[in-house]
């Protein structure tokens, strides 16, 4: 049962209070409870200690009249409706009174119960109303507040998990953006709401139709689509897009909207890769860095967090600024860097100094690699820290050091400091010299041995008076070079240290005689008398040097001749002294030419000097000769002097202790001059020449076959050793110096990779190279033995008959018809398996697994050839031609060379289009006549 | 003796390999850098061959990888046609120790590969 109505009358009249009690009761007959006040002051009493229902209020109150009244009250009880009661003159102030917030206002004299009653209830029911709508009002806007909050949490959410959402208005035909896809596809936030076409403009041309077609088909469908695709932002950077959506239908069933999603799935993408990478990196000790194209770190190992002390998660998308401790000119200088590697990509270093997390400094050596992506842009960066620490505490030291040091060289040390970096620089210097020399030794010595052959061989021609004349000149300047390069090749010799004495026997007599000899010509030629005289008491038979007891005497009676205009040269050898094992002997070359000032008495044996410049200018020569000669004196233990008058003439001694030879004489120096040549020995010998140098070629060819031999001539090492498989030969004389493959390397292939008896053949080296350990480097890679080049064709001759002889290889003429005859056959085809078979050591299964590989790849890569054509995409048809080439070369399809050539060319520019297919035609032409041989081929092969 | 070999071309790749066997090597082969590098981190390998024009991954690409990682004690030889100076000296400047042109002369290759290997 519903409570009872609750009302307070406030009213000062007696008679009013009756007869609204009396309406009342006939309104309600009960069912309600009046309380009366007489006035206000007493109602808000009241009003304060009980809650009712409804207030009826009089206008014309003892403490308050008219409107002020109601207002004081419904100020202080908003919630508690309130009927005014006026008098009947003052209806109006009733209106004002409801038009102030009063429910209701009645005329004293004019309600009555129904009036009452309805007025009443409405009143109660309608406050009721305000009350609940203000309720809900309140609520209404409590929940907007939440929905807010809501939204932005979604936008939060959607901004963590790189997801927008988008929904699409099928009538309008436009398309809203949250804010997360704003940013995703990168449009300012104005444009929330774009047209479909903008939406579809997005995305990436190659799957704008796909996008289309997913969003055609749910709406049709009803169902829900779900495809990748990618995006180009307005600043061009492509984003990969995972892209949800549905359809939204009426009451009615129409669809009228698509709603969907669309996330940012590149970084997941990047991670696929990054962790191939990863994996890769791992195990580094270094420290390893992945960072994004512009620096931003996406990953690191282990060893970044040993180092630094940071975990991928501190450091993860920044630039590592945690490393510098907030040290702004590092941060800047490091982006500098990435900016560098961005637009060069090539690696590049630096070092940088870091602290770790638990602020400990370190220097680290940084290298930053490029990642290129397939377009060739920078995709990401590689960067590698080293921790320096430690070399960089020593630099600190070595300042210190240095400081110190400086310090000390100021005190007086300076002398010794710049004698040390002098010395550094002269070491330095006499390597690079060295080297220097060595090189020209060979440059110059080949030239200078066709020369000087060559001339020998003129000299035996017929010619005219006049042109032996000229030849003997030609021979005589040749001869005169090869002195002044073996001058300057054995001053570096010594210099470096590395001449070495042979302890051989030498007879003294004949070393005088020979250099006698040598002299004769010229001395004759100035009209200059020559005499030798050696001291009867000296044993003929001695040990030492006789190439360099030759040099030093040639190099001082040269001189004298040079420098003697009348008179005498003198060579005499006296007897100092004489032991058991040993004689102590005196040379001494004396001329009476132009002498030597006295002041340059004392550096005449310094190297790069003569007496005066003019002498140069007027004598030529090298100046290194008595440089060379002190030298060699010197280092064989003797001493050398000089006597000298200005306008009188010269005496140049010098002391030479020699061991005695107390065993029988035997010529062990390899000089055979004793022997003659019996050029029966070598007839019909097969000789393969290796010698790269056209003229040399010729020479030695001219040389060995006056001698009957057989020659055959390899121009390289690999040559060589390609005529050896085929054919038989008796002996082989090979150049070191070879292009492709040295003699050595040639050697050696024979001698260890060959079969017998053809890894037998005896191999006789020609060598240029004037250095010493040459010998020691032929007979290690399997050498019988060796000639110097120019060689002496006595010298050659004995050496070849030598290790024939030991070889026991006697000549057996071989011809190989049979192969040539192939050959011959062989012209007709495309195909040339020789190579490959080569290559293949005799295993049939590789000859047969690469022709199958060349089937496989050619006929796809002519398709693809064909079709690039018809696309006119040159940059394929250009790739593909190169990719097969290497294809052609193994299986010898060698008449194709000039055209892959001119293909490429024709594809790299775009030129020629109707030349490139012509060419393709022929290149089908014959690959697929090249195929047909091959399966021949394979026949004959299993 | 364990080598490496990266080319994306079979016909290469086999021919270098039966070289190299002949030689009595053992022969891994990769047709990519991503191979490459998984195969270099499970084997003891003495020495990597390596072209450069390659999808995916190019041979320098890899080469600096293999360089700055865990591998980098192996020694790589870089095979390539584009044999201009700079390519060459890019090749040694990201640590490569050796380059040969193609196409390829087999048996300087192998002289090489033995240069290495000793």
């Amino acid at each position: 049962m519903e409570s009872k109505l609750d009302i307070l009358l406030i009213e000062d009249n007696d008679g009013d209070v009756g007869l609204f009690n009396i309406s009342l009761k006939e309104a309600f007959s009960g069912g309600y409870i009046v309380s009366r006040a007489a006035d206000l002051h007493q109602g808000l009493e009241l009003l304060d200690k009980h809650p009712f229902d409804i207030v009826v209020l009089d206008l014309s109150l003892p403490d308050s009249f008219g409107l002020d009244g109601f207002k004081t009250l419904h100020a202080k009880y908003p919630e508690i409706p309130v009927i005014v009661l006026t008098g009947l003159d003052s209806e109006s102030t009733g209106i004002n009174a409801v038009k102030m917030g009063a429910q209701d206002f009645l005329i004293k004299e004019k309600f009555k119960s129904n009036t009452l009653k309805r007025s009443l209830n409405y009143s109660i029911e309608r406050n009721k109303l305000l009350i609940e709508a203000a309720e809900n009002a309140r609520k209404l806007e409590e929940r907007t507040i939440d929905l807010v909050r809501e939204k932005q949490k979604l936008s939060e959410a959607q901004k963590l998990a790189h997801i927008g959402s988008w929904e699409l208005d099928l009538n309008e035909n436009t398309v809203a953006l949250s804010e997360e896809l704003q940013r995703i596809l990168g449009v300012p936030p104005e444009k929330a709401l774009i047209s479909y076409d903008e939406f579809i403009a997005f995305v990436h041309p190659v799957e704008k139709q796909f996008l289309k077609i997913s969003i055609d088909n749910s709406r049709k469908s009803l169902n829900p689509f779900s495809l990748y695709n990618r995006i180009i932002r307005p600043d061009g950077s492509v984003r990969k897009l995972h892209t949800r959506g549905e359809p939204l239908s009426d009451k009615q069933g129409k669809v009228v909207k698509m709603m969907g999603t669309g996330q940012d799935v590149t970084e997941r993408f990047h991670e696929e890769e990054l962790e191939k990478l990863a994996s890769a990196a791992t195990k580094s000790y270094n420290s390893v860095i992945i960072r994004d194209r512009n620096g931003k770190i996406e990953w690191v190992n282990d060893g970044f967090t040993k180092l630094s002390g940071y975990e991928i998660e501190e450091v993860r998308n920044t630039l590592g600024e945690i490393l510098k401790n907030g040290n702004h000119p590092d941060i800047l200088n490091q982006k500098v860097y990435y900016e560098r590697l961005f637009h060069e990509k090539m690696p590049l270093s630096f070092e940088s100094l870091n602290y770790s997390k638990n602020g400990q400094k370190y220097w680290a050596i940084t290298t930053l690699s490029p990642v290129l992506g397939n377009d060739g842009e920078l995709e990401r960066i590689i960067s590698i820290d080293t921790d320096i620490t430690d070399r960089k505490q020593m630099e600190e030291d070595l300042v210190l050091a240095n400081k110190i040091s400086e310090h000390s060289l100021r005190k007086g040390n300076k002398a010794l400091s710049e004698l040390t970096i002098a010395k550094k620089q002269l070491e330095e210097s006499m390597k690079v010299k060295e080297q220097f020399l060595a090189n020209m030794s060979h440059e110059i010595r080949t030239p200078m041995n066709a020369i000087v052959g060559f001339t020998n061989l003129l000299q035996k021609t017929k010619v005219t008076p006049d042109q032996s004349q000229f030849i003997e000149a030609i021979k005589t300047s040749g001869e005169n070079l090869l002195v002044i390069i073996n001058d300057i090749l054995d001053f570096s010799k010594i210099e470096s240290g590395r001449i070495t004495f042979e302890q051989i026997p030498l007879r003294l007599s004949t070393i005088i005689a020979s250099l006698s000899e040598m002299m004769l010509p010229k001395s004759m030629e100035k009209n200059i008398r020559l005499s030798t005289r050696i001291d009867k008491k000296i044993p003929d038979n001695l040990i030492g040097d006789p190439t360099r007891l030759s040099q030093i005497l040639l190099n001082l009676a040269g001189n004298a001749v040079k420098f003697t205009e009348k008179g005498e040269i003198r060579i005499t050898v006296d007897l100092l002294e004489e032991s058991k094992e040993a004689v102590n002997l005196k040379f001494a070359v004396s001329d009476t030419g132009i002498g030597i000032p006295q002041s340059k008495l004392n550096s005449i044996f310094e190297g790069f000097t003569q007496a005066t410049n003019e002498t140069t200018r007027k004598f030529g020569g090298t100046g290194l000769g008595l440089s060379i000669v002190k030298q060699l004196v010197e280092l064989q233990g003797g001493s050398v002097f000089v006597e000298s008058k200005l306008g009188e003439g010269s005496t140049f001694f010098f002391l030479l202790s020699l061991r005695k030879n107390l065993s029988p004489y035997r010529n062990e120096n390899g000089k055979p001059n004793d022997e003659t040549i019996d050029s029966e020995a070598l007839n019909g010998v097969n000789l393969l020449l290796v010698e790269d140098n056209y003229l040399n070629q010729v020479l030695a060819k001219k040389v060995l076959t006056d001698w009957q031999l057989k020659v055959e001539v390899a121009e390289n090492g690999l040559v060589a050793i390609e005529k050896l498989e085929k054919n038989d030969f008796d002996l082989v004389l090979m150049d070191i110096q070879l292009p492709e493959m040295d003699g050595y390397e040639a050697t050696r292939h024979i001698r260890k990779k060959m079969k017998r008896p053809k890894s037998n053949v005896p191999i006789i080296a020609m060598t240029a190279h004037a250095i010493s350990g040459e010998a020691e480097k032929c007979f290690e890679a399997g050498m019988d033995d060796y000639v110097s080049k120019p060689f002496d064709p006595k010298d050659l001759f004995l050496k070849m008959a030598t290790v024939l002889k030991k070889k026991q290889v006697f000549p057996t003429p071989i011809t190989q018809e049979t192969t040539k005859e192939k050959k011959d056959m062989d012209i007709q085809k495309y195909t040339d398996l020789d190579y490959l078979k080569q290559l293949s050591n005799g295993s049939n299964e590789f000859v047969l697994q690469m022709i199958n590989l060349f089937k496989e790849q050619t006929p796809v890569a002519l398709a693809a050839i064909e079709k690039a054509f018809e696309a006119k995409d040159w940059k394929a048809l250009r790739a593909t031609v190169h990719k097969i080439k290497p294809s052609f070369g193994f299986m010898g399809i060698s008449n194709l060379k000039a055209l892959i050539l001119s293909l490429e060319e024709n594809a790299e520019k775009g030129i020629n289009e109707e030349e490139m297919k012509t060419q393709i035609a022929e290149l089908r032409k014959v690959c697929e006549t090249a195929l047909l041989e091959l399966e021949e081929e394979i026949k004959v092969i299993t | 003796m364990k080598i490496l070999v990266v080319d994306d071309d079979p016909m290469i790749l086999e021919a270098i390999s039966h070289c190299l066997r002949a030689n009595g090597i053992e022969v891994l082969t990769a047709k990519d850098g991503f191979e490459a590098i998984k195969i270099a981190q499970d084997g003891n390998l003495d020495l990597i061959i390596c072209d450069i024009m390659m999808p995916e991954m190019s041979g320098l690409s890899l080469l600096c990888l293999l360089k700055q990682f865990y591998f980098n004690k192996i020694p790589v030889i870089i095979i390539s046609s584009l044999d201009k100076a700079e390519v060459i000296l890019s090749s040694l400047g990201l640590g490569a120790e050796d380059f040969i042109s193609k196409p390829i002369d087999f048996s300087r290759l192998s002289s090489r590969v033995r240069s290495y290997v000793n």
